[in-house]
């Protein structure tokens, strides 16, 4: 495993994450978390948390770890709820993990159709599929959302 | 050096169990409230006082989320409202409350690494 995370704690997390199934691609940091780097924001910690001035949130967003307050914070950024994970050229598509429907992991859609996630406070991983971090420490994907995707400068 | 007494080493070394402890359980997860309700960083805050030195020292060295630890201990609101939603900034804020406080040494007296 390239993470620093240990194989005991990777194999408990994330069953389905094999070594040809991701690749590392940053270190580990706590300035940001999952739904910061989804959101494409690598200065704060994203998270709906009312007793945590550390954490951002945007303004007017419920500070509820909800669907709908996910849903509604990645609307301030252009995302609308879509149905599937499928490739979709033309789109970038983010999705929210909720056991419950409690939100707990965001990813991020690569143009390849990869996934990006950023692991709590541990690092940057790009994997194949959204089934790599599916498993007892995440949930299952619950929420998709797509927005037009931003053309290359 | 600083020597410690056989109860600070006692501590030092319940401490760093613990927290060992609760980075390898919460690492992975986003949730500030997951990460707090853990059951290792409630008996941090349970030891009171006496691990706000260590935590410091674990905020400046592994730079855990133990901002929400610092207020419940210390009643301290050193990071101003301007800097709210940042980790980074909530760190450096605190580190200085840290130092200008006696609790942890200025960056010239810290260990080289």
């Amino acid at each position: 495993m390239n993470l620093s995370i240990n194989d005991f704690q990777a194999r408990r997390n994330w069953p389905n994450l094999k070594p040809e199934n991701f690749t590392r691609t940053s270190p580990d940091t706590i300035d940001y978390n999952c739904a910061a780097w989804a959101a494409g924001d690598t200065e704060r910690w994203w998270w709906p948390a009312p007793d945590d001035p550390e954490a951002y949130w945007p303004d007017a967003v419920a500070k509820t770890s909800t669907l709908d307050a996910f849903e509604a914070a990645y609307a301030t950024l252009g995302y609308e709820k879509c149905e599937a994970s499928e490739l979709e050229p033309g789109f970038e598509r983010v999705a929210v993990y909720a056991p419950n429907g409690k939100p707990l992991h965001v990813a991020r859609q690569l143009p390849s159709g990869h996934w990006t996630s950023k692991l709590g406070n541990l690092e940057d991983i790009e994997h194949s599929s959204l089934e790599d971090l599916e498993g007892p420490f995440y949930g299952y994907p619950e929420l998709f959302l797509r927005k037009v995707r931003p053309s290359p400068l | 050096m600083q020597v410690l007494t056989p109860l600070e080493e006692e501590r030092r070394r319940h401490f760093h169990d613990l927290a060992d402890w609760w980075y390898e359980a919460t690492d992975a997860m986003s949730s500030l409230d997951d990460k707090a309700n853990h059951d290792a960083y409630r008996r941090i805050i349970a030891m009171g006082d006496a691990a706000v030195p260590y935590i410091l020292e674990d905020l400046r060295d592994r730079g855990g989320h133990w901002f929400r630890a610092l207020r419940t201990i210390t009643g301290a609101s050193p990071v101003p409202a301007d800097m709210a939603g940042s980790v980074r900034l909530a760190k450096e804020a605190w580190l200085r409350w840290g130092r200008e406080n006696g609790l942890i040494p200025a960056p010239a007296d810290e260990p080289q690494h």
